[in-house]
């Protein structure tokens, strides 16, 4: 069953938006919002161990805010902001490991996102890499020359990658344009919003909503 | 400073949420009006350069780090509107592919660094750069944009969830200050080097230079600094205290006792002004150094 990357992110948006709606104190309300994520974890094809390590990653931050609470003796407080963090990332993750990171954007286009903003995204991660590589050359280029093995954190270095990582784009960009680029980015697959899609966007609104506000 | 889902109030996301929704279909009609195709690459080059260097942190205090927000250099690069646009678009690819910061909580991280940092930074930029101080007004915007940002950042978390305490809010502006100092020297050292090579530097006032930012770095330091520096004993001392060795006094009266101006009175005052004062000291015998040793030796 694949959805259209619009339904996902509506629903998406409206399970954080619904969590953050949530105030320290309903735990029983929490923990069944939790119950969501874990067992869309549970039926997806991703790696589960790796997801639940890799959304641990909000913690550092999280941590700062929780233990702050913790000072003020607000366990109960600290361990609530701890598990909302901990389940929103990990909602997030689980959408992003079932949906392109390109599909959500031209989701985010479709829903009425700026097309210029889509675009400039767009170019972002196709140069992402250009300048991935760019760097590479350099730092090979200066360990041949005898450099020390640091990372590139000289201003002048990073000047000169962006120009480099520059000229390299501009000539990526003139090839796009010589092939026909008007703009934007040719979509090869068109989103197709189905009745699966408005049954599920039904289904998970009313889902959420009567667990959030019935209890 | 990117805040991760689940710390935000509703109330809070949805408010700042319509304010970034706003700004940025404005200001991606403008930013689409003032940019020609040829420009695209370079918006996405520069978003991606600054996703890079966003990707850098460094120490900026007791178990803290800090990292480059490149606001100020997308606004002196670009102009303000497409710098909104192409940092709101380097905070969604950041949030969708490395879960730095919350999808939900974009709307404030959007309004945070996209809106009102890249408008701090090229409101003094634009000001000075009028006058011919582009440089100094770089750094100061870039100063002001991650200090701006911040201030935000904290109150967003401090309004939703109420736990952020009047020492707690000194300390993180301490801390943001150093930060916020040290992205206005990337940024104009960063700038300089881009001008260089695109060999369009014409001539910049040589009062501008690194020393300068490194010395204005240093006074920032000392007077932000008595805010977060830790009154622990250092080790000698707590060694001293340990065993119980007494210290014999000192030699001579020493003209700032514990790093402390004792004429002055509050409690910030002292300590800044004995730092000032030790700074411009040793700045003064490392110039009278520097004048006195013999060419070959410098």
């Amino acid at each position: 069953m694949k959805l259209d990357p619009r339904c996902v992110l509506i629903l998406l948006l409206f399970y954080l938006g619904t969590l953050s709606s949530i105030r320290p104190g309903h735990n029983l309300l929490l923990a069944l919002m939790c119950l969501l994520p874990i067992f869309l974890l549970l039926v997806s094809p991703v790696a589960k161990g790796e997801l639940l390590a890799q959304a641990a990653y909000v913690l550092p931050f999280s941590f700062a805010i929780a233990a702050v609470a913790l000072l003020r003796g607000n366990t109960a407080q600290a361990v609530f902001f701890l598990l909302r963090s901990y389940i929103s990332i990990l909602s997030v993750l689980i959408v992003t490991k079932l949906v392109t990171t390109l599909d959500l954007l031209r989701a985010m286009e479709r829903l009425g996102a700026p097309r210029f903003l889509i675009v400039v995204a767009e170019f972002l991660m196709r140069y992402l890499e250009v300048l991935r590589a760019e760097a590479d050359a350099m730092r090979l280029a200066a360990l041949c020359r005898g450099a020390a093995h640091s990372k590139l954190i000289a201003s002048s270095s990073l000047g000169m990658l962006f120009v480099r990582s520059l000229e390299r784009s501009t000539s990526i960009h003139n090839a796009m344009l010589a092939r026909g680029f008007r703009g934007s980015l040719p979509r090869l697959y068109p989103m197709k919003w189905e009745v699966l899609d408005s049954g599920a966007l039904l289904v998970g609104v009313v889902s959420i909503g009567v667990l959030r506000w019935s209890l | 400073m990117h805040i991760p889902d689940g710390i935000l109030s509703a109330p809070i996301l949805a408010g700042f949420g319509a304010a970034s929704g706003l700004s940025i279909l404005y200001s991606a009609k403008k930013a689409e009006a003032s940019t020609t195709a040829n420009r695209i690459p370079l918006l996405g080059v520069l978003g991606a350069f600054v996703f890079a260097a966003q990707m850098v942190n460094f120490p900026v205090g007791p178990g803290a780090s800090g990292h480059l927000l490149g606001g100020a250099l997308l606004a002196a690069t670009i102009g303000p509107w497409a710098a909104t646009i192409t940092m709101t678009a380097i905070l969604m690819v950041q949030a969708l592919v490395f879960q730095d910061g919350g999808l939900l909580a974009l709307a404030a991280n959007v309004f945070n660094m996209a809106v009102l940092g890249i408008w701090a930074a090229w409101l003094p930029f634009r000001a000075l750069s009028r006058s011919g101080h582009a440089r100094v007004g770089l750094f100061l915007g870039a100063m002001l944009s991650v200090l701006l940002s911040a201030i935000l950042a904290l109150a967003q978390v401090s309004w939703s969830i109420g736990v952020m305490s009047q020492g707690l809010w000194v300390f993180c502006l301490g801390l943001f200050s150093v930060t916020g100092a040290i992205e206005g020297a990337i940024t104009v050292a960063a700038w300089a080097a881009i001008e260089q090579l695109e060999g369009r530097s014409g001539g910049a006032k040589p009062i501008f230079r690194a020393r300068y930012w490194i010395l204005g770095t240093a006074v920032l330091l000392v007077l932000t600094g008595v805010f977060f520096a830790s009154s622990a004993p250092d080790v000698l001392e707590y060694f001293q205290n340990q065993t119980g060795i007494k210290n014999s006094g000192a030699a001579f009266p020493a003209l700032m006792p514990d790093y402390e101006w004792k004429q002055l009175n509050g409690e910030w005052l002292p300590k800044a002004a004995a730092g000032l004062a030790g700074l411009l000291c040793v700045y003064g015998l490392s110039v009278l150094i520097a004048k006195l040793a013999p060419k070959g030796q410098q």
